[in-house]
């Protein structure tokens, strides 16, 4: 058990930059995930930890030990890789034993280990095959279980459920969370799929182009996205954005975005003043716009005309691509709707949850 | 009505039959000049050598060499007790018990030197294209050039470049015949040929090393394996195809060589092995009956080693 601390951690690859001036505190025994687009650094960040990638500048803290120059063998870490990177040539059994074994562990406290781990993954009846004899999601589960059996103090998991299809995945989320649950102990994840991240996370660390973005519970990253990327990356189908200003109206402060003008509701209206005049960008869920038929009560409703280009229908809930004025935007309304393709009707944004944007900086105005 | 359709049927059979019969001709056409080739300069060959080794054949026969006497097993027999078997001493071997270790002990030599190699030339350092070619140079330079530059190295005149060094440091007082003293002749020709062909050895491991999935290695690294035991438990069993086949491979040519050994001690001193000493029946004692025996032995053993490296070691390696 132990907590794990990033400071001021910068990574260079040559000239480019992979990671830069990062700064979090994980917390012991929280499940901290790094999600963010292929190719943003998040992975770095993780093998910095795990002691594969040098560090050039900042620290690495395990509890309140620095272990920029330990190895890997040293930090009292275990990982799960995308590609499992089980040993080919040995059998399951052997692949969980072997650091325990090359840690001089007596032989019958690596087999109750060996055992015990396998049978809370349920494949003690696979401990004698080879990997190449598993199907993935076998594999995936030797792989974590490769890494329980060593008890250590933080779980590191590059993209585990990556290889796997997705009612494997679901499956494999879930045994992973009640993993962590009953184990205990920090668990650091990266992973490049959202719906994972929110999921299995209890915080979220988005990250882009090696740069955080916003550090938070996974229910404070849906509601308040500090900037225009968290807001877009975070929650499927993704946040619509217009670009907008706020106009004075009649004594009522507006959004324009020149395709449609909806009211700022009173509450907002403190925060948004200041910005009356400025280039902003609005935001707004898909999960806020609904067919006004079917829209729930008590929300601060503004109506705006469009045309139905494209309609999905979900089972539970229906995709509406809706446009306006040549721009489409996406909804995700109730299954009653009578949207069609083609059928000219209002949508009825839902703009006590709205979010604007600030369009120079793109940092979130509240 | 259906008179007609069966007719039709044949008909379209028959050209069916005449079109395949064609491509069957065009097929025989395009693989004669091939076949042709293989017959006159391999199977036949083969199969006359069968049967000159149960004649005797020597100079005087060569024209007329179908009438040469049968004499059964002779050859073989004189082959086996005089020369091939022959044991005279613990540095006197037959020669096919020379070509035996000859060709293990420097297989396995060439196999470790090669493995090494490629180990190193794996990790990246500056030069490292430079460095692969100039460890390939032993492999593609002309046999007769680096025979005789080994040869000048070795020779046994004061002006031979190891008598001069070592005479110069004062470690020996006399120059020595390297390659004329019985044992180390042998263990000189068997560390020629690792050096030959260790870089055929290290390509094909080379090749292996570069497949490798990284991440077992990082799995490693975060399992506590030092380097030690990442080659142990990660590195060779990768490599045990490749080994296994780099090994056979060797062991087959190396049985069959004949120009390294020649080239360096003429097969003198101990040294002479099976290919050389074919060489000799045939050409030297123009005794053609003989030397078509002793290749015959040397296939037979060949062919032995074969089948109890397929059978065990290629199954066992399957299996895992």
């Amino acid at each position: 058990m132990a907590s794990v601390t990033y400071e001021n951690v910068t990574k260079l690859f040559g000239d480019v930059v992979a990671v830069s001036d990062l700064s979090i505190k994980v917390e012991d025994q929280e499940f901290l995930v790094f999600v963010g687009p292929s190719g943003c650094g998040k992975s770095t960040c993780l093998r910095m930890l795990a002691g594969l990638e040098e560090i050039t500048e900042g620290r690495i803290m395990i509890s309140d030990r620095v272990v920029n120059d330990v190895p890997p063998k040293d930090r009292d870490i275990a990982m799960v890789f995308q590609s499992y990177a089980l040993y080919p040539h040995m059998s399951v059994y052997d692949n969980m034993a072997f650091g325990l074994k090359l840690r001089k562990t007596p032989k019958d406290e690596v087999d109750k280990r060996v055992q015990v781990a396998a049978k809370d993954l349920g494949i003690t009846e696979l401990l004698e095959r080879k990997p190449k004899q598993l199907s993935g999601g076998q594999r995936q589960r030797v792989a974590v279980g490769r890494a329980i059996v060593r008890d250590p103090a933080v779980f590191l998991m590059d993209e585990p459920l990556s290889n796997l299809d997705a009612k494997l995945r679901v499956e494999a989320r879930a045994m992973i969370g009640r993993l962590h649950h009953r184990l205990q102990t920090t668990f650091i994840y990266v992973t490049h799929d959202q719906t994972e991240a929110m999921t299995m996370g209890t915080r979220i660390t988005v990250i882009k182009d090696g740069i955080l973005q916003q550090v938070a519970s996974p229910q404070v990253l849906y509601d308040t996205p500090d900037n225009v990327f968290v807001a877009g990356f975070i929650g499927s189908p993704s946040m619509n954005f217009f670009d907008a200003t706020l106009v004075q109206e009649n004594g009522k402060l507006m959004v324009d975005a020149g395709i449609f003008r909806v009211p700022v509701p009173q509450h907002k209206v403190p925060v948004c003043q200041p910005h009356a005049g400025k280039p902003i960008i609005f935001g707004i869920r898909p999960e806020d716009i609904h067919d006004p038929d079917y829209r729930p009560a008590n929300i601060s409703e503004a109506r705006v005309d469009t045309e139905v280009e494209v309609t999905e229908l979900m089972g539970n809930e229906v995709f509406v691509y809706f446009n306006t004025g040549g721009k489409s935007y996406i909804a995700r309304v109730d299954p009653r709707t009578s949207a069609r393709v083609g059928v000219q009707m209002p949508a009825a944004f839902n703009m006590d949850n709205m979010h604007i944007f600030d369009r120079q900086t793109e940092q979130a105005i509240r | 009505m259906t008179v007609s359709v069966q007719e039709a049927r044949s008909v379209g059979r028959r050209r069916w039959r005449s079109f395949e019969a064609q491509e069957a001709r065009l097929a025989w056409i395009l693989i004669l000049p091939t076949a042709l080739i293989v017959f006159g300069v391999v199977l036949f060959p083969a199969i006359f050598s069968i049967w000159i080794s149960f004649r005797d054949v020597g100079l005087k026969e060569l024209g007329n060499v179908f009438q040469a006497e049968f004499v059964g097993l002779e050859n073989y027999r004189e082959v086996l007790d005089d020369f091939a078997f022959k044991f005279q001493g613990i540095k006197n071997w037959g020669a096919a018990v020379t070509s035996i270790v000859y060709s293990f002990v420097s297989s396995s030599l060439t196999l470790l030197v090669g493995l090494i190699a490629a180990l190193v030339l794996n990790r990246p350092f500056r030069a490292r294209g430079a460095a692969r070619a100039v460890f390939l140079f032993p492999y593609v330079a002309p046999i007769v050039s680096v025979a005789f530059v080994w040869r000048w190295i070795l020779d046994p005149r004061p002006s031979g470049v190891l008598n001069d060094v070592l005479m110069r440091l004062g470690a020996i007082d006399l120059p020595q015949a390297y390659l004329a003293e019985r044992g180390l002749a042998l263990l000189l020709v068997v560390v020629f040929t690792a050096w030959r062909y260790f870089p055929f050895a290290m390509l094909m491991i080379l090749a292996r090393l570069q497949a490798l999935d990284k991440t077992l290695y990082e799995a490693a690294d975060v399992d506590g394996a030092g380097a030690l035991a990442k080659f142990w438990y990660v590195t060779l069993p990768e490599l045990r195809y490749v080994l296994g086949a780099v090994f056979l491979l060797r062991l087959i040519w190396t049985f069959n060589k004949f120009d390294d050994i020649w080239l360096l001690t003429g097969g003198g001193f101990g040294t002479n092995v099976l290919p050389v000493l074919t060489y000799q029946f045939s050409f030297k004692m123009n005794d053609f009956g003989k030397g078509a025996a002793n290749a015959m032995i040397l296939l037979l053993i060949l062919v032995m080693f074969l089948v109890l490296y397929v059978g065990i070691v290629m199954r066992q390696v399957e299996e895992e």
